[in-house]
């Protein structure tokens, strides 16, 4: 995709430089942490000068394929892809991985990393992540794991971690996090200068450069924005459908669906994906200890696979409703992938959620393979179709 | 000429072109002067390009008369010939509408899936489900039925009146319910009571469609499917509602729809210029 | 189709032959916790009048149907067996109306503390069998189709993806069996439990809801079992807000006792049956056992009595050298992984096979909870050394010492359509316990779970397997 922004266009030369780096990196020493799911402080990664990196991709189905050998065609297809990835060794961030840390909140992502563990001898660290999140005892609980799940880090590592290191990579991550949100905002404007999936992919380059040299670019992302954003040039307005993503993961290398609905003419103006804006959100460590990154993991915006018994008081859903108004929405596209049951079973009840609030709604459940494209399209299609008319936009 | 002309008395045609059937209707203001429906070519584009030939020399007209041509189904992509393109959701809900104006719910099961459709007043969509990956029920798979029980599709429906209890059959994939069918035939089962099982398995899947967009009686059964008489029983049992009888064939539906759109098409373009003069 | 087609004449029903019944009647009764005692000659009427009119379909014949009664007529503790698990609707119903909570768990947990608490703890397998009995009088077919609209229930509300399971969700939010409580331990068995728990919170009937965290990699961490003990005992507190019980520690190591019991015998059992030189009962006998163990079936006091019964007539038959009626001579035992679906035991044993052990329900048998010391931390302790919930790699090797003490020839891992988390490790403990041992071992996707029509494919591969072996 084509930019007028500079630093996009840096960005991506950056992570198409990344791998070469990385064994440059290694060679020198330096030991890799490919992580998987959505809990493992990369905080307690880079206070050990340990690189980071996180690890899954989407969209192959000849790697969905190969994983499926390994794991069960009845796992959803990214975490046959995760498998396939390995069994393959190809990806050169898997190859480069020392360590694969993977923690519990999915609990199909962390059977990928069992499968993983014992056909492609990879070393494993596994952080537990409890169920009953939002209870003090579930708080305690993770207090304790994570600090267990700190010396497995410290003993690959080969040292401690120091209470500087941690204020340091805290800092950084919470710059990381604070800009990528406010990246988030120029994309929603009406004639911004940054697409949704540009964003998108800035968030996802995001798991892979260094971070200290990402959080440079990020900033000078936000600054060119800035001025160019100044300029009197005149932009055309973007007029159609505003369409909010939500539900199953989008890894780096799917981009399926925001294919098919940006051909369609609509707009993606959000997400609340776990590998788009929610991990971003609401990360609050009030200080630099183990504990206290803990306490501040378990606040953040929850992911679909921690069970929640109370529909009135979800905050993975209060966030969503809060997001729809920021982001200005016309109507949301949930994506399940199928066997994701964290989000498929919910597909309903958000879908009632929102028609409650007036915000219409499409469930588009698939899969990598590109058999179902035409499918999903005349479902977009006619969702665009209707969310067009009931708010009168013309084509 | 003037809109309000146009809408009386011009020319609008519909193409949906499915994965079984292309089918085409022409209208004259609001009047059904053309229909046909020959089965779906290989080139969708050709195929397309037939049927409105054929529509246009059922209604005596040309291809000069036509104000305007709307294409939909899943060839509509590549209908050069149209003015615009449509999903068949948008235009069974417009169809459904314009034969039944007082229905706010349809039921469609096409070649290759099937739809939940809540309609407004004006026939425009409120809401839809449509059918999950490999679920069972769809035109498709009755066909495959058809083939494994050696009788003529227009007969499978009838054929599951006779029976004498419905079987329980799998509805989460067409393949399982096929190898079912083998498995019961070779235990001596009554084929009629199969069918009727599978009748039902197809109304279950339909009924979770309907449980994610609501359903209201009486229901507008279109597509190719809703022929079925065994399939409409089994809806009317499933879904606890009453099928409206069809005052056009169903199949036509979603052609008559995109027809009826592409009158509202002509009327608005024509209103604009009227604007700009 | 031209010819009318004859429908099949209605399958007679399985009897069991009156000339035992002098016999059978003579043999001790039940004594239940609340005093109530039925007596041989109350079991035999019930089992041969009542129970044939009220659940047809329990007593058809037809080879296909894996839950078919055990042919094994003279084995009259499986007889009483039968009766116990079919009478478990009528006595929960009662339980439930006298004001008694009925709660809703996993299926591969312990029970302990829902009975402390007051309540009577039903496994989903258990539900969906007495949501289409609350109807009475059904043939097989007739329950299977009731069982089916049930289940198409719970996929219409939540998904078409969920295993069958779903169906015992639905059975609750319609309000079919009056269930009281969903709150299972969240064990690794199953992903799907907490979502299916989750599911209910949106429904306007408003049933409490309440999940047991099972922390994983949890060897060697007092924090986990910490977090185990504290949920239990926040859930014993919900089933007693419920049952108007004032629940005490005493309690809960009285129940703690009766499982421990209950679990010695039935490893006894299984050890007496598998090293006796002819196998003394069926693979359907002996299958039942871990469910009878493991559940209670509404009552630990009549439980422990019956496997006592049951221990006592395995040790004579081997002392007399009775097979198993359906068993042949030196078949080929199969140890079963997975969880919630398993081969249909009679069809094994026509093609020489017997089934030996599932691993989801005999792990849970295997352990012991330590009679000491805080009974909450006791629970959790024993609850965190379920084998089959260890690292993957610790279970098959824990699965492979299971085959060995059961003499199995092979070993198949089943699940079924719709799992999430056994299906992922389907392959890696078939491999694990292949390399090891050198046992041939498969695994085998099916659809029946809840389901008793054209089980046809499955069978085949089954079968398959054991002309392999």
């Amino acid at each position: 995709m084509p930019t007028t922004l500079n630093t996009l266009r840096k960005i991506r030369q950056a992570v198409d430089n990344r791998p070469a780096e990385i064994d440059d990196l290694k060679a020198a020493g330096a030991k890799v942490v490919g992580w998987i799911n959505y809990n493992v402080p990369e905080e307690l990664i880079l206070a050990l000068d340990l690189v980071p990196v996180r690890l899954g991709r989407g969209g192959d189905d000849h790697l969905v394929e190969h994983g499926s050998r390994w794991i069960s065609t009845k796992n959803c297809v990214y975490v046959r892809e995760i498998v396939g990835l390995f069994a393959e060794n190809e990806d050169p961030y898997v190859k480069a991985t020392d360590l694969v840390a993977v923690d519990a909140t999915c609990m199909q992502v962390f059977r990928a990393g069992e499968v993983v563990q014992h056909y492609f001898n990879k070393r494993i660290a596994i952080l537990g992540v409890p169920r009953n999140f939002a209870t003090p005892e579930g708080g305690e609980y993770f207090r304790h794991e994570l600090k267990h799940f700190a010396g497995k880090l410290e003993e690959f590592a080969g040292r401690k971690l120091t209470r500087s290191a941690l204020a340091d990579a805290i800092g950084l991550l919470r710059g990381i996090r604070s800009g990528l949100d406010e990246l988030y905002t120029w994309q929603a404007a009406d004639d911004a200068l940054i697409a949704w999936e540009e964003v998108l992919d800035v968030v996802q380059a995001g798991n892979v450069l260094d971070r200290r040299q990402y959080i440079v670019l990020l900033r000078e992302l936000l600054s060119e924005l800035q001025e160019k954003q100044a300029t009197d040039e005149i932009r055309d307005k973007f007029q159609d459908v505003r369409i909010f993503i939500s539900g199953s993961i989008i890894p780096p290398g799917d981009r399926k669906i925001i294919h098919i609905l940006e051909d369609l003419g609509a707009r993606i103006v959000g997400d609340d994906i776990w590998s788009g804006l929610a991990p971003q959100l609401d990360v609050d460590v009030v200080e630099p200890t183990v504990e206290a990154i803990a306490d501040a993991y378990l606040g953040r915006v929850p992911h679909g696979a921690l069970p929640y018994l109370d529909l009135a008081s979800d905050r993975r859903l209060a966030n969503l409703g809060k997001l729809l108004e920021r982001f200005q929405a016309h109507g949301v596209v949930y994506h399940t992938l199928r066997y994701c049951d964290p989000y498929t079973f919910k597909g309903t009840e958000t879908k009632t959620v929102l028609q409650n609030k007036g915000i219409p709604f499409l469930e588009l459940h698939t899969e990598y393979a590109s058999s179902d494209q035409e499918a999903i399209r005349t479902r977009a299609e006619a969702f665009v179709e209707m969310v067009r008319n009931r708010n009168l936009i013309e084509a | 000429m003037s809109t309000e002309f146009q809408l009386e008395n011009g020319i609008f045609a519909g193409v949906d072109v499915g994965s079984l059937g292309t089918k085409s209707v022409v209208l004259r203001g609001t009047e059904i002067v053309g229909k046909v429906i020959i089965p779906s070519r290989l080139n969708s584009e050709e195929g397309g390009q037939e049927a409105l030939d054929l529509v246009l020399e059922d209604a005596g007209l040309t291809r000069a008369d036509v104000d305007f041509i709307v294409s939909t189904g899943y060839g509509r992509i590549s209908a050069t010939y149209a003015n615009k393109t449509v999903t068949e959701i948008t235009c069974h809900a417009k169809g459904a509408n314009f034969l039944h104006p007082n229905v706010r719910t349809i039921l469609d099961i096409g070649g290759q899936d099937c739809k939940a459709i809540r309609v407004d007043e004006n026939g425009a969509v409120a809401d839809f489900a449509m059918n999950d990956k490999c679920a069972a029920g769809t035109g498709r798979f009755l066909e495959v039925m058809a083939n494994v029980f050696k009788v003529p599709l227009s007969e499978l429906g009838d054929l599951s009146l006779r029976a004498t209890q419905a079987i329980p059959m799998s509805s989460t994939c067409t393949v399982f319910v096929e190898s079912e069918v083998i498995s019961l035939l070779a235990r001596g089962e009554n084929p009629a009571n199969i069918i009727a099982g599978i009748h039902q398995a197809i109304a279950n899947r339909v009924g979770g469609l309907f449980a994610r967009v609501g359903i209201e009686s009486e229901v507008y059964f279109s597509g190719g499917v809703a022929k079925n008489i065994g399939m409409k029983r089994a809806i009317e049992k499933a879904l606890k509602v009453t099928v409206a009888e069809p005052r056009f064939d169903p199949q036509l539906t979603g052609a008559l729809g995109a027809a009826a759109l592409a009158r509202a098409f002509a009327a608005k373009e024509n209103l604009a210029r009227e604007a700009a003069i | 189709m031209s010819a009318t087609f004859a429908e099949k004449p209605a399958r007679k029903l399985f009897e069991y032959p009156e000339s035992l019944r002098e016999a059978f009647i003579r043999t001790e009764g039940i004594s239940f916790g609340n005093g109530d005692h039925v007596t041989s000659a109350e079991i035999w009427d019930y089992m041969t009048l009542e129970a044939p009119a009220r659940f047809p379909h329990s007593f058809d014949t037809r080879p296909a149907y894996g839950g078919r009664l055990s042919s094994d007529v003279e084995f009259f503790s499986g007889i009483k067996r039968a009766w116990f698990a079919i009478s478990l609707k009528d006595r929960a119903l009662k339980a439930s109306q006298l004001g008694v909570p009925l709660v809703l768990t996993q299926g591969g947990q312990t029970m302990e503390p829902y009975y402390a608490a007051g309540g009577i703890p039903l496994r989903p397998g258990l539900v969906m069998q007495w949501a289409r009995d609350m109807q009475e009088g059904l043939s097989l077919r007739e329950s299977d189709a009731r069982g089916v609209e049930i289940l198409e229930a719970g996929r219409n509300r939540v998904s078409i993806d969920a295993c069958n399971q779903i169906a015992a969700h639905a059975a609750i939010d319609n309000g079919v069996v009056p269930i009281a409580l969903v709150a299972p331990y969240l064990a690794l068995r199953c992903s799907d439990m907490a979502y299916l728990t989750e599911s209910h919170r949106n429904h306007k009937r408003g049933i409490p809801l309440q999940v047991v965290d099972f922390p994983i990699d949890q060897e060697g961490k007092p924090w986990a079992a910490d977090l185990v003990a504290s949920e239990l005992r926040k859930m014993v507190a919900k089933i007693a807000q419920l049952s108007g019980k004032k629940v005490t520690d005493d309690d809960l190591w009285e129940n703690i006792r009766y499982a421990n019991t209950a679990r010695g015998l039935a490893r006894e059992i299984h050890h007496l049956v598998w090293n006796a030189p002819e196998l003394p009962i069926n693979s359907s006998d002996l299958g039942a056992i871990p469910h009878l163990a493991n559940d209670f079936q509404g009552d630990p006091v009549a439980t422990i009595q019956l496997l006592h019964q049951i221990r006592d007539e395995v040790n004579a038959r081997i002392a007399a050298g009775v097979r198993g009626h359906g068993v042949q001579k030196d078949p080929k035992r199969l140890f079963i992984c997975g969880s919630c679906v398993g081969p249909n035991q009679h069809n094994v044993e026509r093609s020489g096979g017997y089934c030996a052990g599932r691993d989801d329900s005999w792990n849970l048998l295997t352990l012991e909870v330590e009679e000491n010391g805080d009974p909450y931390q006791a629970l959790a302790e024993s609850i965190l050394s379920y084998p089959y919930e260890q690292p993957t790699e610790k279970r098959a090797d824990w699965t492979i010492q299971a085959a060995r003490d059961s003499k199995a020839r092979g070993v198949i891992f089943m699940y079924q359509w719709g799992c999430n988390y056994q299906s992922g490790v389907s392959r890696m403990i078939s491999d694990i316990v292949k390399a090891k041992t050198g046992l041939p071992t498969t695994f085998i996707e099916v659809g029946e779970l809840g389901r008793s029509e054209a089980t046809e494919q499955s069978e085949n591969r089954v079968e398959a397997f054991l002309e392999m072996i």
